[in-house]
């Protein structure tokens, strides 16, 4: 479902300088598979989900999805790739003039679905994340595990093809993200494919996923192994 | 079909008027300054049509009672005259003839001269050279602004006739009031095109603002799938709602400040009969009003959302290539 190959991200640092957060990147994820991306801070986990969301895209390199080129989408292609798309951005990325159900509730506002529908499905996910309470505060109003919550409800409610969360439990609490890390499993075993890029080793390990490691922008192959993911390493 | 027709409507216009709501209370000094000056351009193009409208009618009014007089020769009988007369009758143009014989016309001239010169009357000498005239009013049907040219071209051809020794219709003055309507309204027009080009910037203006202090909201919305329409509809339908509003108070303060006049123009003797002739808008000139408002608040805002996002925004401002 998922191909990069032989990506490259490039960004102009700050003296003029070529900083290459992804390079030469080949990745393959099939559809259905859950796995979490690992790797210390600044390996380029954010900027592979940039491109994986159609957030941005690659300076060089192949990126599909679905046989969809995602260098090539743009216009309304661009829209309707992003909605199959559920995405907890690492910053949350919440409107701060729209409450807790209002933000939770867009990606159904924007496919135009019936208010009562919208709701229904909205309340629902709240409850899932244990934030149904909270419905009609402002996201401001809220702690940052909670925000994160919010993020979470609002990349689950429109039940999408694929989840991609950065880093969706860094704010919260061991219990929390196992319950989290549980909901992400209920849509894979409904056929989503899910991403999940922790630093949390623990849930990782407990929930024994396939696992790839990035290191300076490349996967890291003796990781991998580590882990028991031979069989991932050559595909 | 009907009751999800609805609620689609609902969630569409719901969430939109919603935000058009919100970003009013959000931005309320730039919205407040934007309502104000658009209300104030609507007044003063509406308080320019009502009047001009009035004046034009005012003016046709008087235009109504403009006459062709076609001065007969002397030697035309009696029969002849009929003949003319029934003749012109036929012309699609003219509504009505009256015969004005020599005699009445003499008897006209001494109702008129009695005051200024009661002893000409008295002499029996006094023949009058005054010819028989034929009196014709225009066909009602005939609008206002075509009246002039009808009267001159219809005063042509009464010159061609036989019999016709003379035609008069107070040439100068027709020819006065039809060059003060015209200028009149292109005055209007000119006026009324300016200040609309300025109520476009306007609501430009106010929508631009909004977007630049929406850009965050519109680059996550982007991210989670918005479409450029999805994103450009509420700023349509805010700058929509601006003009509605905007139309509907200076329709309101137009009809006070008419009201007004209108009671200070029957107070006064002079203008008493004219004030019975004014009028205010139609509902269906209201309407129509109300409807170009809105169209300008449309099109004003599509001018300020037309180059919104190509869906790349969050990117570049991130930081990203392209
Ligand atoms: N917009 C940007 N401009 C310049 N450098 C960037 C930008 N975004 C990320 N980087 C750099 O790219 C590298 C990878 O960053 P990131 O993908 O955020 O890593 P991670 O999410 O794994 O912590 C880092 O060195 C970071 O400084
Ligand atoms: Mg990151």
């Amino acid at each position: 479902m998922i191909s990069f190959s032989h990506v490259y991200k490039t960004y102009a640092g700050s003296r003029g300088q070529e900083i290459h957060a992804l390079r030469d990147l080949n990745v393959e994820i099939a559809r259905g598979e859950f796995v979490f991306l690992t790797g210390p801070s600044g390996a380029g986990k954010t900027t592979f989900f940039r491109l994986l969301s159609a957030y941005d895209r690659a300076t060089s390199g192949q990126a599909t999805v679905a046989g969809i080129r995602l260098n090539d989408l743009s216009g309304n292609d661009l829209a309707y790739y992003r909605r199959k798309l559920g995405v907890v951005f690492q910053d949350f990325r919440l409107l701060k003039h729209k409450t807790v159900l209002e933000n939770v509730t867009l990606p159904l506002i924007i496919r135009g679905e019936s208010p009562n529908a919208q709701r229904e499905r909205a309340m629902q996910v709240l409850q899932d994340v244990g934030l149904h309470h909270k419905a009609n505060e402002w996201p401001e109003q809220l702690s940052g595990g909670e925000q994160q919550r919010v993020a979470i409800a609002r990349a689950l409610i429109h039940r999408p093809g694929l989840i991609i969360a950065d880093e969706p439990t860094g704010n919260l609490d061991p219990e929390l993200s196992e319950e989290i890390m549980d909901l992400f499993e209920q849509a894979n075993a409904q056929g989503t494919t899910v991403v999940v890029a922790t630093h949390d080793h623990e849930l990782v390990r407990r929930r024994n996923k396939r696992t790839l490691r990035l290191l300076a922008g490349q996967i890291s192959d003796a990781e991998l192994a580590a882990k028991g993911g031979m069989e991932w390493a050559h595909r | 079909m009907g009751p999800s027709l609805i609620s689609r409507l609902q969630a569409v216009m719901g969430g939109d008027l919603a935000h058009a709501w919100a970003s009013a209370r959000r931005q309320w000094g730039t919205q407040l300054a934007t309502f104000t000056v658009l209300s104030a351009t609507f007044a003063i193009v509406v308080f320019a049509s009502v009047w001009a409208m009035n004046l034009q009618r005012l003016v046709s009014h008087w235009g109504e009672s403009v006459q062709v007089a076609a001065y007969l020769h002397d030697e035309l009988g009696e029969l002849d005259i009929k003949k003319l007369q029934e003749e012109l009758l036929k012309d699609p143009r003219i509504q009505s003839v009256q015969l004005v014989t020599k005699k009445m016309a003499v008897e006209n001239f001494r109702g008129q001269m009695a005051s200024y010169a009661p002893d000409l009357l008295d002499d029996e000498q006094f023949s009058t050279p005054f010819p028989a005239s034929l009196k014709l009013r225009l066909h009602d049907q005939i609008a206002a602004q075509d009246r002039v040219k009808v009267v001159e071209e219809l005063a042509a051809d009464l010159r061609q006739m036989r019999g016709v020794e003379d035609v008069s219709y107070g040439q100068s003055w027709i020819k006065s009031y039809a060059s003060s309507v015209d200028l009149l309204v292109g005055i209007g027009l000119f006026l009324g095109m300016v200040l609309l080009a300025g109520s476009l910037l306007v609501i430009g203006n106010a929508i631009r603002a909004g977007l630049a202090a929406r850009r965050e909201e519109i680059e996550i919305m982007e991210l989670i799938g918005a479409t450029l329409d999805n994103l450009r509809r509420p700023y349509l339908v805010e700058g929509a709602a601006i003009a509605f509003a905007a139309i509907v108070a200076a329709l309101l303060v137009n009809a006070f400040v008419f009201d007004g006049l209108l009671k200070k123009m029957k107070a006064q003797l002079a203008f008493s009969h004219i004030a019975t002739e004014l009028r205010f808008l139609t509902t269906a000139e209201v309407l129509v009003a109300v409807v170009l408002a809105v169209v300008v608040g449309c099109i004003g805002s599509w001018l300020a959302i037309r180059q919104m996002n190509d869906g790349w925004a969050a990117a570049r401002r991130a930081g990203g290539q392209l």
